[in-house]
């Protein structure tokens, strides 16, 4: 009982207390908030990429890609645990648009829209919501072949974070490619070494990712394997995206699509083109993206260590209070020590001092971390209307707002981590007292 | 005859003050009878003090021996001494040692409520109130209950420390020149208490390197560079 008494008088005399107490404050408010912003972004860039691709990826690293892909697909929609399969072409392009001297190399992707569409986020990344057999149908032509360019290929975004851009005006793009024959060879060496076709712009898609957005343009899977020779002596493409119905174990899954491309790839394992088919890998979407994903990750790696020494400046700020603390309360200890108060009660009486410390501490950083979260959005707001000032310069960065929504797995690992920091920088200062002989401490500053 | 309550055997006590090793007690031989107040003097540096704090088990002797009713101190375990000092004795230090951030009604309480868990301080907290408002009854502190130390003159926070170290009805009082920080009125007050307690039983002993505090004693032992000169 005397330990909570005293421990409640302590925090509440001793202006040193509310010190420690502030500085627990701040930690857990910083920890939080900065926590908060790069999770927020790690986790939407990680599901932009998932989006991206599906949930499983069959593909071929070769440029002139790999065959028998219509029974595979067959085969994997017969599946159960198979939402929807999509083949996809990609290839190398030269833009150039018409009447205009300009060029500019492009990834040009083939897609079938009404699977692509299930299987990966394309459909709520185009500008312009449409059904799925008018994807590259141009608003204002659409009899004629269209194509859907990244958003960040030719708009610009305003301060805002939006596109400055308008797909109701006509524009024809050509693109020009290098068909290759499934022996890696030019298809037609001397005669007609590149094909072009001409398309005109049907939407915009805003995948979020910036390297797709800045660089590719969708065309539909047909042209797509005309342009780049794969419609030639047996139709090919360069990858399968997959989506598996949910619940299903993203390990298990790959494992069974695999299995089923080694059965195919082993029943034509004696024809001529083998060789396209040793090329293909199948993967996971985590890894089939990891050279996208991974540096962010490291990036989170790095900000938690970051954090961690926050916690250890933490733990020397209270273990320094603590040390002024307890030495200022020597001669109390003695006192306590002269009628009968053990060492272990000493230690339980500063220990819950440091504990109240670090509870509020922590409940007063958790609180003010939640008003600042929830307004953060706001005050950049205020902030750029009235000097013109982001975080994050939206023209460059492709962020909508600043991620501000707490997890819960953050919260509790911080509070329990504010809370330990608080009795652990307690712990060294208080056992060195407790043990000292009544005699020596009843004689401080005598 | 009274039964002796604390005894030393040859006790010795040194203190190391960088190289130099200083003797303070040299082969002490002390009684302490029940009911008995005693009071020991000598000059400055006479070892006095730590001959209290021995008596009080705040301190172990290098040698020999102090024994509380037959039991040796040195061979208690920490909690039994915890408990001896607790229970067994009351301390009255020269500089009070009061808790500043407790009033004077909880300093009193304070040895009380270390030994109790909460449950069992919330069925007994009553008592001890009413036993805490006696004792402060007794030594003329009752209006001062709720106020804090650095609000008493020096008197009043003596006679505090006082009733915090009755409030276990310890078997002995050991006071360490509880007159020695007060002017000539106050310390006749204090001495006053103290010679009533004594008169109701109480065994005291006080350290004092005063003459006048000694002839209010039973007895004196006189204590010179470490050893009993008359007792």
């Amino acid at each position: 009982m005397f330990n909570i008494i005293l421990a409640l008088r302590y925090f509440l005399k001793r202006p040193i207390s509310w010190l420690a107490t502030f500085a627990v404050a701040i930690s857990v408010f910083v920890v939080l908030v900065v926590m908060t912003v790069m999770n927020g972004l790690v986790v939407e860039y990680t599901a932009k990429n998932h989006r991206l691709v599906g949930d499983c990826i069959v593909h071929s690293e070769s440029l002139v890609g790999f065959p028998y892909y219509q029974e595979f697909l067959i085969e994997l929609r017969n599946q159960e645990f198979v939402e929807e399969a999509s083949p996809v072409i990609k290839s190398f392009a030269l833009m150039s648009q018409e009447n205009y001297s300009w060029n500019e190399g492009v990834n040009l992707v083939g897609i079938v829209p009404q699977t692509h569409g299930k299987v990966t986020g394309f459909f709520d990344s185009l500008y312009r919501k449409t059904e799925a057999a008018q994807v590259f149908s141009a608003y204002y032509n659409p009899l004629s072949s269209g194509c859907v360019r990244g958003i960040a290929m030719m708009n610009r975004r305003n301060s805002q974070g939006e596109y400055d851009h308008d797909i109701l005006q006509p524009m024809k793009l050509i693109f020009t490619c290098f068909p290759l024959s499934y022996k890696g060879t030019l298809l037609k060496a001397g005669r007609d070494v590149v094909s072009s076709k001409s398309f005109y712009v049907a939407n915009d898609s805003d995948s979020g990712v910036a390297k797709i957005d800045g660089t590719t343009i969708y065309v539909s899977l047909e042209n797509a394997q005309k342009l780049s020779g794969m419609d030639s002596t047996i139709a090919r493409i360069s990858a399968v995206y997959i989506k598996f119905v949910d619940g299903e174990g993203l390990k298990y899954a790959v494992d069974e699509v695999a299995k089923i491309w080694e059965e195919i790839s082993n029943k034509h394992s004696n024809g001529k083109f083998v060789a396209l088919l040793n090329n293909v890998k199948v993967e996971d979407w985590k890894t089939y993206r990891r050279e996208s994903i991974a540096p962010m990750e490291k990036e989170q790696t790095m900000l938690t260590a970051l954090f961690l020494l926050i916690g250890l400046v933490t733990v020397f700020v209270v273990f320094v209070v603590f040390f002024m603390i307890v030495n200022h309360k020597l001669k109390d200890i003695g006192i306590f020590r002269s009628f009968g108060i053990s060492a272990f009660q000493i230690n339980r009486l500063f220990l819950l001092s440091a504990t109240i410390i670090g509870f509020v501490g922590t409940a007063v950083g958790v609180f003010c971390a939640l008003i600042f979260l929830s307004k953060m959005n706001a005050l950049e707001g205020v902030l750029f209307d009235k000097f013109g000032w982001q975080l994050w310069d939206r023209t460059i960065y492709n962020i909508g707002e600043i991620p501000d929504q707490l997890r819960s797995e953050v919260l509790c690992s911080v509070i329990v981590c504010s809370l330990a920091a608080s009795v652990i920088g307690a712990l060294l200062p208080v056992f060195r007292a407790s043990r000292r002989k009544p005699v020596e401490l009843l004689q401080v500053n005598e | 005859m009274a039964k002796i309550l604390l005894k030393t055997k040859q006790i010795c006590k040194s203190y190391k003050m960088g190289a130099i090793k200083l003797d303070v007690l040299k082969e002490l031989d002390v009684d302490i009878k029940a009911g008995e107040f005693v009071t020991i003097l000598g000059a400055s540096g006479s070892g006095k003090s730590t001959l209290l704090h021995l008596l009080g088990a705040l301190d172990k002797p290098d040698s020999g021996s102090v024994s509380f009713q037959g039991e040796n101190l040195s061979k208690l375990s920490k909690s039994k001494l915890n408990k001896y000092r607790n229970n067994r004795i009351g301390f009255v230090f020269q500089f009070y040692h009061l808790i500043n951030e407790l009033n004077v009604l909880e300093n009193i309480l304070m040895p009380a409520m270390a030994y109790c868990s909460t449950l069992k301080w919330l069925k007994v907290r009553k008592d001890y109130k009413i036993k805490a408002a006696a004792i402060m009854d007794k030594l003329g502190i009752s209006d001062r209950a709720k106020h804090k130390p650095y609000e008493l003159s020096g008197g009043e926070r003596q006679r505090v420390a006082i009733g915090r170290a009755l409030i276990n009805d310890p078997q002995i009082l050991l006071a360490d020149e509880p007159t020695g920080n007060l002017d000539w009125a106050m310390g006749e007050e204090i001495l006053s208490i103290f010679s009533q307690l004594h008169s109701q039983g109480q065994t005291i002993v006080m350290v004092t390197h005063d003459e006048r505090v000694a002839q209010k004693a039973d007895r004196s032992i006189v204590l010179s560079d470490g050893k009993v000169i008359s007792a």
